[in-house]
């Protein structure tokens, strides 16, 4: 029975021993391979880089300086522009745009644009958005229905590039059939962009179905304070009886100050649900209306405890008179529990402005 | 020790972007040492006495604005101005870096040229 125990003993410390030399080779080879790609890297900069400041700096013709660099050694060209068209602008980045779209590159980008190698597609993906064409976008366009989640990013990323707003809805209607895309991921993306989508996505809250695009939209407009989605959004809110709905609307409301915004935001302040009556004391804090300090400081009173503590935060910003209750909250001693709330905010906010 | 007015100290953590600012200021016919962090560069910066430090602000070891008021705080070397470099073009970062002293903020994505002019303006100074 015991030597029965120690051989499994044995073989589970053999196998244990198999798996991590195998770990470690494996380590050991991916340290290698990084460490030759970094060689040859260096060696091209050392070989290339002149030339290319050169050509930056000079009226020669960009195909002179494209033709010398053998095609072996574009991956490294690559990775050694894309430092350069990320972090400079103007004259500079002009002159580093014409190496893609005045050049053999330019063709080079759009034939690998489609191949079935991921590596290849997103790279061309990627230097794609500096050529400002049709046909780019309409290239673009036919990746944007790949299974990867990465030709997509890199795809709608290079069409915010170009800005091809006018393609946003489409790429909405693919990114909602990608099941194992999140909001935030959608969001980041769409926020690429520029404030140009809004009235596109305006027209789209018409017709919309999804819970999770709407949310999407709704923040792309608080992100981008765009008020002319303001009545749509009120509709939104009134109407739609989705609780995250109407939190992101009343955010969007905390960024567009307004009359009709305001009368929505009194209504709401009254909500059954504790979290819409934060959301509602939380933009109203952000816009600080006066109108609206004596609910902002009655809502102290709320008998939730997230409530009272959102109270507390807006009354600190809203207007001198909220400032001012808020201390005397403060100094209550027969109302303990807003007293502490009031007290713990009033110090959190100094630490705050302190710091 | 006298100012060499064509003499600058970069200190800037991505080498592609150390190499190109190099190669254009050299080609200005300014001389320039790069370091690839402000670790040492107070030491150096005393002993050369460069006419002006191009420092980028997200570095290791030593963040940019840290350098900076190291730079402000030492009475050798606080007259050398200083041209801060960073990715961050919000407001209350440029603040930050012009309150401890900054004679400029230069954001990334930048351009060689206004980098040159905003050089000379604050050499000027």
């Amino acid at each position: 029975m015991s030597s029965g125990y120690n051989f499994y003993i044995l073989v589970a410390l053999f196998v244990l021993l198999q798996v991590a030399y195998f770990f470690m080779a494996f380590i050991f080879l991916l340290r290698a391979i990084n460490f030759f790609r970094t060689k040859r890297q260096e060696k091209f900069i050392s070989k290339w880089q002149d030339q290319i400041f050169n050509y930056l700096y000079s009226d020669d013709k960009p195909q002179s300086l494209i033709s010398l660099i053998p095609k072996s050694k574009y991956k490294y060209l690559f990775s050694y522009l894309r430092t350069f068209l990320f972090n400079l602008k103007g004259d500079d980045l002009d002159r580093l745009k014409q190496l893609i779209t005045e050049t053999s590159l330019r063709e080079y980008f759009f034939n690998r644009a489609d191949k079935l190698n991921r590596k290849d597609r997103v790279e061309a993906i990627y230097f794609l958005k500096y050529i400002n064409t049709e046909e780019t976008v309409n290239l673009l366009i036919k990746s944007l229905n790949t299974p990867s989640e990465l030709i997509f990013r890199t795809t709608v990323e290079s069409l915010a590039y170009l800005n091809a707003y006018g393609k946003i809805n489409l790429i909405l209607d693919v990114a909602k059939k990608r099941k194992n895309l999140t909001s935030d991921s959608i969001l980041s993306m769409i926020l690429k962009f520029d404030k140009s989508i809004c009235p596109i996505l305006t027209e789209r809250l018409d017709t919309e179905k999804s819970t999770k695009i709407l949310l999407i939209i709704i923040t792309v407009f608080w992100h981008f304070k765009y008020a002319d989605a303001l009545k749509k959004i009120l509709n939104i809110l009134f109407y739609s009886g989705d609780k995250s709905l109407i939190i992101e609307s009343l955010r969007y409301l905390g960024e567009v100050e307004n009359l009709d915004s305001v009368n929505a935001l009194r209504f709401f302040l009254g909500h059954s649900k504790p979290e819409i009556r934060v959301a509602a004391i939380e933009a109203v804090g952000k816009i600080g209306d006066t109108s609206l300090e004596d609910y902002i400081i009655n809502k102290m009173l709320d008998p939730e405890l997230e409530v009272k503590i959102a109270a507390a935060k807006a009354m600190y910003k809203c207007s001198t008179k909220t400032e001012y209750k808020l201390f005397e909250y403060a100094k209550n001693p027969s109302r303990q529990i807003e007293s502490i709330i009031a007290q713990r905010i009033i110090m959190e906010k100094r630490i705050l402005e302190d710091d | 020790m006298a100012t060499n007015k064509k003499n600058i100290v970069l200190i800037e953590d991505d080498e592609g972007i150390t190499r190109l600012i190099k190669f254009k200021l050299e080609k200005e016919g300014y001389e320039v040492k790069s370091f690839l962090n402000g670790e040492k560069v107070i030491e150096y910066l005393v002993r050369s006495k460069p006419a002006l430090i191009i420092s980028d602000v997200m570095m290791p070891v030593i963040d940019g604005l840290t350098l900076l008021k190291e730079i402000k705080a030492d009475p050798r070397i606080s007259n050398i101005p200083v041209i801060m470099l960073s990715t961050h073009s919000h407001e209350s970062a440029v603040l930050e870096c012009l309150r401890a002293g900054a004679a400029d903020y230069v954001t990334k994505p930048f351009s060689t040229t206004e980098l040159i002019l905003r050089i000379e303006k604050a050499l000027l100074k």
